[in-house]
């Protein structure tokens, strides 16, 4: 049975190789993923436009439907959409 | 964030807790470039010792998960315990997570675990007793629990005192002392169930 010194021995002669160090370069790559994205000025005019569209276009499918139902479906849409946009957002300021 | 933090900017004497606290009140690239510069070294150490060998790639990425995690976490840190150890207990929780599934990747202990192939100058027989030895030893080791496995690589293959592992793993140096007795006890005992004995 290995003894004190001996397993202590034993270990060290397990454990060999040199400590593993860190690729260059790691500290841009962390820059790069903690980097706040936000849309270029072209970008957030479009995202403007889809949202004003978007709107336009759910009001007018929506202009037969009774308003109890309209309320519903938003009482359920709207909650479920932020939840997604929020989980999506986390995802890419962690990834 | 810049590049570098040079030596001698004002960060770069503050305390661990007065930089977190700063970086909660007014986050800046230059705050967070700083505990970067001070934090990335230890935590890869730590993810290292908690993966072991033959794994510093997938060490590399819980280092960067776990600064991201910081980055994103610190404004809400409240201070409660100290910013080494809220940190360090966040990469420790996240590399044994990643061990999980990085061993059910690549469960077996491949000849670059093992290390250098023994020395010609043995004969035949004693170089595949020793290998055998080695391979006995790992894979006792994997069988401990994780953190006397992070002690024992610490401090036998990352070369780390007793007072820098008590740090990396929150405890007093006493306990640090303890685990890598008791962890010793532990591994003798598989290496004697498989019939190990001491080498001459």
């Amino acid at each position: 049975m290995p003894q004190g010194d001996a397993l202590e021995r034993f270990v060290q002669d397990a454990l060999t190789g040199a400590p593993p160090a860190m690729r260059p370069g790691f500290e841009a790559r962390l820059r790069r993923r903690v980097r706040r994205r936000r849309p270029t000025r072209a970008g957030g005019r479009v995202l403007a436009a889809y949202g004003l569209v978007a709107t336009a276009v759910v009001v007018w499918s929506l202009r037969d439907l009774p308003p109890a139902a309209i309320v519903s479906s938003l009482a359920v849409c709207v909650p479920v959409a932020g939840a997604v946009s929020a989980y999506a957002h986390r995802m890419v300021r962690g990834h | 964030m810049p590049a570098e933090t040079a030596e001698g900017a004002p960060y770069a004497r503050w305390s661990d807790d007065a930089l977190a606290a700063w970086y909660r009140d007014a986050p800046s690239d230059d705050l967070f470039a700083e505990i970067v510069r001070r934090f990335q070294h230890p935590v890869f150490r730590l993810a290292v010792s908690v993966l072991g060998q033959g794994f510093a790639a997938d060490a590399e990425d819980v280092a960067q998960e776990v600064l991201v995690r910081v980055h994103l976490g610190l404004p809400r840190f409240r201070g409660d315990a100290k910013l080494g150890s809220w940190i360090y207990r966040i990469t420790f929780n996240l590399a044994v997570s990643v061990k999980a599934r990085t061993r059910f990747r690549a469960p077996h202990l491949g000849d670059d675990v093992l290390g250098e192939t023994p020395s010609l100058e043995q004969g035949p027989e004693a170089r595949l007793t020793t290998h055998a030895q080695r391979r006995a030893v790992l894979e006792s080791l994997h069988d401990l629990p994780e953190v006397y496995q992070s002690a024992l690589r610490l401090h036998y293959w990352l070369d780390t005192s007793v007072r820098d592992i008590a740090v990396l793993l929150d405890v007093p140096e006493n306990t640090v002392k303890s685990y890598l007795f008791r962890a010793r006890q532990l591994l003798r005992a598989r290496l004697t169930e498989r019939g190990i004995d001491a080498p001459g």
